[in-house]
């Protein structure tokens, strides 16, 4: 079944026609869905002419290597460094030796972590204003939960900042309210003391991924962040866990609805949803609009298992 | 019923509105050292030191303009108030992100320091005379000053002169909006910068704002130096700026703010500034060879109560009885009745300890296995200790610490005896003296740690109270989930003035392990600084379960001298983040003789770790080393530490040293703020 409406597609078998794409950008970690969208797309034998993947310094590339030099196509390979803070200005640079006005471009967010592609859609989205984009998800079968609930995308220490280009024009204004629009997701408990000491906005909006992958993890999200909502009057949204326009549209909905606030967003859910985070911030980058991400000491690669639907999304 | 709404559920100030602020501010300056005539009017900056939670930006945000103008009596104008008042206040805290993406901006230009203090200076310029320009525009409302009046042509003029305006510029700016539009465009354009700087590969993008970098003081001191307030009839007449959360700061952030305040008593702007213990991260200004100095340059005011007035009674009690009831006043349901009501006075240690032990005898034995050891009552049998036996476990567990503690038997038993019958005795007088004023409360750690099916109990205004370590956001978090829980659990209780002692139990353990959970998630040295509150935690745990009470109550240590630095620094940030308190001055340490400064846990963490909520004097058996850093620590070598050399005969009086804190039975008086 193709779903048009919001230009996503489902991708269900091999007989489903992708999009043509000559250049792609991918993120290899040890997950198995890492580089599951690009197999089928080498399958497929799309046009498909160049591929960056990006991967942390310290990866074993082994499995990586091997598939890639099965594949007749030029390829290269940027190491970043493991923490998510780091200046991707270099990675842009090799982002923009691959692009031109006339290639089409497909970057899969699988397991590429949210501050990055957050960049990397930014510097396309301004650089290249017009250009098509394609982006490429793979659900993943399981998360890795431990005792059902406890789930830890981030390890160590937590540091809450803006994502480099999603400051917002955030003046100091103590009379103007700031609303946050917090993307549920599964880890325990570092939002629920952090919103309030870092953040403390004026009020929340939290939006929880309905319906998810599965449908407990709309449960365990709920549970896992029930500190930050002990105030009765507070309304959960939700949108679907796997459709950024849903949540780019919710977000358009509130912002309209809470029209003197400035905004904050925290995308701790879905990539999807992360993606519809930073559609609406780029659209509304006129006004106060911030991401804030809690940039871990160290980013988990191991955050899921299995191989699940893969969704094409037109942006 | 259906109105409800938790009277503590509103407990963070920072997400306050100015009308709850002015309503649930409690007055604390009758209690205080520092007035509040000292903060509005001081020439010299004064910061507030105290822990999270300690009430610093409750106090900074009832000196705002928000607030202030909140306060009018009928008929009056703001403009009149701040006359009156003499003084404006303008509240400025900036958010940790914020702050960050200030202090990447560097990172776009190789890190260049004089950059970062610059732009720093630049909007820290900006963002206060931005909020100037707000309060001035409130007072021309106020006058009715209309766009065409020269007053208002000449106030806008002059602070078109402050914002040194090129001509053109200068034309297109006709009223105090458009000024206003004009300042936050400039501060705009610096967050326009830092995204544009993000993506710019070929490094094309530059820092052109309008005229060029805003120096230090040239918006904000250099007005009080136009006529513009003259004009409005403030003479004699102060800005505060009230800065919250220094400590949020950078290295660079601070050397900014920390030149202000060097120069903040000649003309200026007051800095009053709300910081954490350790907020300072440096003394330096923009000059390098120039510093800032307490006494000179700021004066400090400890925001924990360690500076009541000497002579004067702990205000902590009775300043959270106010707070609490200014909110409990606001709800309908709960309003007839005071914290004390809901509360209780304090806790029932023998029905807990009854509660505790269930009819069993497992104390019994487990203190006759070492009673036996020694020599005189190696033959005691359990029949033997029938003589202690009563409806009253803690009176049993007193004998038989007095027996282990190598009394003879007659001697303890002529003590109890003596003790229910009320005769005066010198054996009387020893039980009264440990019973009543010193191991009562130890007894109750030691039955639980001993059966393990009751957790202790933490419930009562004053256990919440010593709970809260002197932080009153603290209390209001432990009074917001008894509440909360009160409600779903027993609101008929709830509504008729009683919440039991299973729910503030409950809510006090809820809390305890939330704060516990939360150390690991302190940006940079969170995993470190969780290691080392459990290390001293489960340290201290193991002292509590000690049947000789060797050290009743302890949580104090002292810092050992030879730390390294980092775990010396990591000392600090444990500080500032109040996972332990530093008492107020320096104290005989026992542990190694000598005066150096000795903290304490904060209480909070009491019920995590199965520990007192008390701070009491005496020995300290612990002195923290590297080790208390360390994964390999094993928190049970304390006490084998200490049993060393202690074989055979244990010693008799081994409470030496021990102060006393109660003079009878547990009072509420002796809630002691730190």
């Amino acid at each position: 079944m193709n779903y048009d409406v919001y230009k996503m597609t489902k991708i269900e078998s091999t007989s489903t026609p992708f999009r043509t794409i000559d250049s792609y950008i991918c993120f290899y970690t040890k997950e198995d869905r890492a580089l599951n969208a690009l197999q089928k797309l080498c399958v497929k034998n799309s046009g498909l002419k160049r591929i960056l993947v990006l991967c942390f310094v310290d990866e074993d590339k082994t499995d990586l290597m091997n598939f890639l030099t099965a594949q007749k196509i030029d390829i290269s390979v940027v190491e970043l460094n493991k923490d998510l803070s780091c200046n991707l200005i270099n990675c842009l640079k090799s982002i923009d030796s691959y692009v031109n006005d006339k290639t089409s471009i497909g970057v899969d967010i699988s397991c590429m972590p949210i501050p990055f592609f957050a960049q990397i859609l930014r510097f396309l989205y301004k650089r290249y204003e017009t250009k098509l984009i394609t982006i490429y998800y793979t659900e993943p079968v399981h998360y890795n939960l431990d005792r059902l609930f406890d789930f830890s995308a981030y390890n160590g220490e937590i540091d809450i900042k803006a994502i480099p280009g999603y400051e917002g024009k955030t003046s100091q204004k103590n009379e103007t309210q700031r609303i946050l629009f917090y993307i549920m997701g599964f880890e325990v408990s570092y939002l629920n003391r952090l919103i309030p000491q870092e953040i403390n906005p004026d009020n929340i909006a939290p939006i929880n991924g309905f319906p998810s992958y599965f449908p407990k993890n709309k449960d365990i999200s709920l549970i896992n962040n029930d500190g930050n909502f002990f105030e009765d009057d507070i309304d959960i949204i939700y949108a679907e866990a796997n459709n950024p326009f849903e949540t780019f549209n919710q977000m358009q909905l509130l912002m309209s609805k809470n029209s003197s606030y400035c905004i904050d967003i925290i995308p701790a859910g879905t990539k999807p949803m992360a993606l519809g985070a930073c559609l609406f911030a780029l659209k509304n980058g006129n006004t106060d609009c911030r991401i804030i991400f809690p940039f871990p000491a160290e980013y988990n690669t191991r955050q899921s298992s299995g191989n699940g639907t893969v969704w094409e999304y037109a942006i | 019923m259906y109105n409800y709404k938790n009277p503590f559920a509103e407990y963070n100030s920072n997400v306050m509105s100015s009308e709850q602020i002015a309503a649930l501010f409690a007055d604390p300056f009758d209690l205080f050292d520092i007035s509040a005539s000292d903060i509005a009017n001081e020439k010299s900056s004064i910061i507030f030191i105290g822990g999270r939670g300690t009430g610093k930006t409750m106090l900074l945000r009832q000196f705002s303009y928000s607030v202030q103008r909140l306060s009018l009596n009928s008929g009056h104008t703001y403009l009149e108030k701040a006359r009156n008042d003499k003084y404006v206040g303008v509240y400025f805290r900036v958010d940790n992100p914020l702050l960050r993406s200030l202090e990447s901006i560097a990172a776009y230009s190789n890190d260049d320091t004089r950059f970062a203090e610059s732009i720093f200076t630049h909007y820290f310029e900006l963002a206060v005379f931005k909020e100037y320009v707000e309060i001035i525009r409130t007072f021309i409302n106020d006058l009715g000053l209309t766009p065409e009046e020269s007053n208002y042509i000449k106030i806008v003029s002059e602070l078109k002169g402050l914002l040194q305006l090129n001509c053109s510029l200068c034309d297109t700016i006709k009223d105090i909006e458009g000024l206003l539009s004009f300042v936050v465009e400039q501060i705009n354009y610096i967050w326009k910068y830092q995204s544009d700087k993000a993506i710019d590969i070929d490094d094309s993008v530059k820092f052109t704002p309008y005229c060029g970098l805003i120096l230090q003081g040239r918006l904000t001191n250099e007005i009080l130096r136009t006529d513009i307030f003259k004009n409005l009839g403030l003479d004699d007449f102060n800005i505060l700026i009230l800065l919250d959360e220094f400590e949020n700061f950078s290295n660079i952030q601070q050397k900014v703010l920390n030149t202000a305040m060097r120069f903040t008593k000649e003309y200026g702007a007051k800095l009053r500034i709300g910081m954490r213990p350790n907020g300072f991260k440096t003394y330096a200004t923009l000059d390098d060879e120039d510093f800032v100095k307490e006494g000179r340059d700021y004066r400090k005011v400890e925001f924990s109560f360690a500076f009541v007035k000497k002579g004067k009674r702990n205000p902590y009690p009775e300043l959270i009885k106010m707070i609490a009831q200014k909110r409990l006043d606001l709800v309908d349901q709960v309003s007839d009745w005071n914290i004390v009501d809901f509360l209780g006075r304090e806790e029932d240690l023998e029905s807990e300890a009854k509660e505790i032990v269930n009819g069993k005898t497992k104390h019994f034995t487990m203190y006759l296995k070492l009673i036996n050891k020694i020599e005189m009552h190696k033959n005691l049998s359990i029949d033997d200790l029938s003589f202690c036996r009563d409806a009253n476990p803690l009176y049993e567990m007193e004998c038989l610490l007095l027996l282990l503690r190598g009394n003879d038997v007659e001697f303890v038993k002529k003590a109890f005896e003596d003790y229910k019958n009320g005769n005066m005795s010198e054996e009387q007088n020893k039980f009264s003296n440990d019973y009543d004023n010193k191991y009562k409360l130890s007894f109750v750690f030691i039955l639980s740690s001993i059966y393990k099916n009751e957790d202790k109990k933490y419930y009562g205004f004053t256990d919440y109270c010593q709970l809260s370590s002197g932080i009153i956001g603290a209390f209001l978090e432990l009074c917001r989930r008894a509440f909360e829980n009160a409600y779903f659990e027993d609101r008929a209780a709830l509504f008729n003035g009683h919440i039991s002692s299973d729910i503030q139990t409950n809510a006090a353990y809820e809390y305890s392990y939330s704060e516990l959970d939360m150390t690991r998630r302190i940006a940079n040295h969170g995993s470190s600084l969780r290691l080392f509150v459990d290390n001293i935690g489960n340290a201290f745990g193991e002292i509590h379960k000690d049947l000789y009470i060797r050290y009743p109550e302890t949580n104090l240590f002292p810092v050992s001298t030879n730390i390294s630095s980092d775990n010396c620094d990591l000392i600090g940030i444990a500080e500032r983040w109040s996972l332990i308190i530093k008492k107020p001055n320096l104290q005989d340490s026992k542990a190694n003789g000598k005066k150096q400064d000795i903290y304490y846990i904060n209480r909070i963490f009491a019920p995590a770790f199965k520990l007192s909520y008390r701070t009491r004097g005496g020995l300290n058996p612990i002195e923290v080393d590297d080790s208390y850093f360390s994964k390999e620590f094993n928190p049970k070598s304390i006490l084998l530490e200490k049993k060393t050399g202690r074989k055979g005969k244990a010693k008799k009086n081994e409470e030496i040293e021990q102060m006393q804190l109660f003079t009878g039975a547990f009072d509420n008086s002796d809630v002691k703020g730190e």
